[in-house]
């Protein structure tokens, strides 16, 4: 499960949040997204299907987490998880 | 702001690049809305103008070069500077006798940098995908092998008369190879080492944006694509040649030459690495 780190971030945000504006996930990234990249990102979730959004206030867009985003972080979290069992085992 | 934005949605073409350039300045105005001090406002604006700058380089990483392709870049960069290394050193050694090998001396230099176009005829093989899953070997061998009677047939007859007075208005530009004045050319030679990569770079990038159309398609688009290059650069030199330009002049038009070709090569890198303007698909159903 290829998941990027802004990528992990941004569902985990938005499945624990809910629905946000782009600018609030940077907010409430405590500084792992940042203003203006994180539409690059949201736009190339929203081309996997991880991410969907809908026309929002003043010009701005509201987006949420689709099932498969929610699918691939669970796998990811699951994935890393395993990884980090594996690496203590063998340390 | 709505001037900047007309500007930007020219220079990102793609609908999604687009989307994010109205988003940060939606985020801005609403920002610049909110603020209700001087200095709130001008903090607006920077923060405004830090989030261009995040989604410029997010757009250019994201957009017109993905991160397979670069690599592509590297390891062929790689692969032409050895390989440049080795033939200027053989260069160097070859004119060993009309100067020391350190500093180089301007006719080991020039030479060195004609070796330039033998990566040249590599990265011409590497625009068809020698080495990468999509290239067949029969037909990729019988292009190398053109390749190689065509340069065979240059490194015989055609560049020894090219290089005389090559050779000659090279030393009058660069008649002491001392450091501060070396670094000039040195950047020239650096980038001429980067035609290889480029045109690997421009044929995996052609070749992908024909991805729906058959192999023979791709690859004579990638063919073309990377000899539409070299016609420019013969071209210029040509059209150069008959203007009688000669001397440091001449030099310092080949340099020019150079960079017109590495610019209209990446130009085209980024026009074939774009992506197509499809529709964003749906989401999946839960």
């Amino acid at each position: 499960v290829r998941l990027p780190n802004s990528e992990r971030v941004i569902l985990q945000l938005l499945i624990g949040k809910g629905p946000c504006y782009g600018l609030e996930l940077v907010d409430a990234s405590r500084g792992v997204l940042k203003r203006g990249g994180v539409y690059v990102t949201l736009g190339r979730m929203e081309e996997k299907g991880m991410v969907t959004s809908a026309a929002g206030e003043r010009g701005r867009r509201l987006y949420r987490p689709t099932a498969l985003g929610e699918r691939a972080l669970a796998a990811a979290l699951v994935f890393s998880g395993q990884l980090k069992v594996k690496m203590g085992a063998v340390s | 702001v709505s001037a900047a934005a007309s500007w930007l949605s020219l220079l990102v073409p793609d609908p999604r690049g687009q989307r994010a350039v109205e988003e940060t300045l939606a985020d801005w105005r609403e920002e610049v809305g909110r603020a209700q001090t001087v200095g709130e406002r001008v903090q607006a604006h920077a923060h405004g103008l830090r989030s261009f700058a995040y989604l410029a380089s997010g757009l250019l990483w994201d957009q017109s070069i993905s991160a397979d392709l670069w690599r592509t870049f590297v390891r062929t960069l790689a692969i032409t500077v050895g390989l440049a290394c080795v033939l200027g050193v053989v260069m160097v050694w070859m004119v060993g006798g009309d100067g020391a090998f350190g500093p180089f001396t301007a006719s080991a230099y020039v030479l060195a940098m004609m070796s330039g176009f033998v990566p040249g005829i590599f990265g011409l093989v590497g625009s068809m995908g020698a080495g990468s899953s999509d290239a067949r070997p029969g037909p990729v061998a019988a292009v190398a092998g053109l390749f190689f009677v065509w340069s065979a047939v240059m490194t015989s007859w055609i560049l020894p008369a090219m290089a005389a007075p090559f050779l000659h208005e090279a030393a009058g530009a660069y008649p002491t190879i001392a450091v501060p004045r070396y670094v000039a050319p040195l950047i020239v030679h650096v980038a001429s080492l980067t035609f290889a990569s480029t045109y690997y770079l421009l044929g995996a990038t052609i070749r992908r944006r024909f991805a729906t159309r058959g192999w023979r398609t791709r690859q004579t688009w990638a063919l073309m694509g990377a000899l539409a290059i070299v016609a420019l650069g013969i071209g210029a030199r040509l059209a150069l040649a008959s203007a009688g330009i000669s001397g440091p002049d001449r030099m310092a038009w080949l340099d020019r030459i150079m960079w017109l070709q590495l610019t209209v090569a990446w130009a085209m890198i980024v026009w074939f690495a774009r992506p197509k303007a499809e529709p964003i698909p749906a989401p999946l159903e839960t």
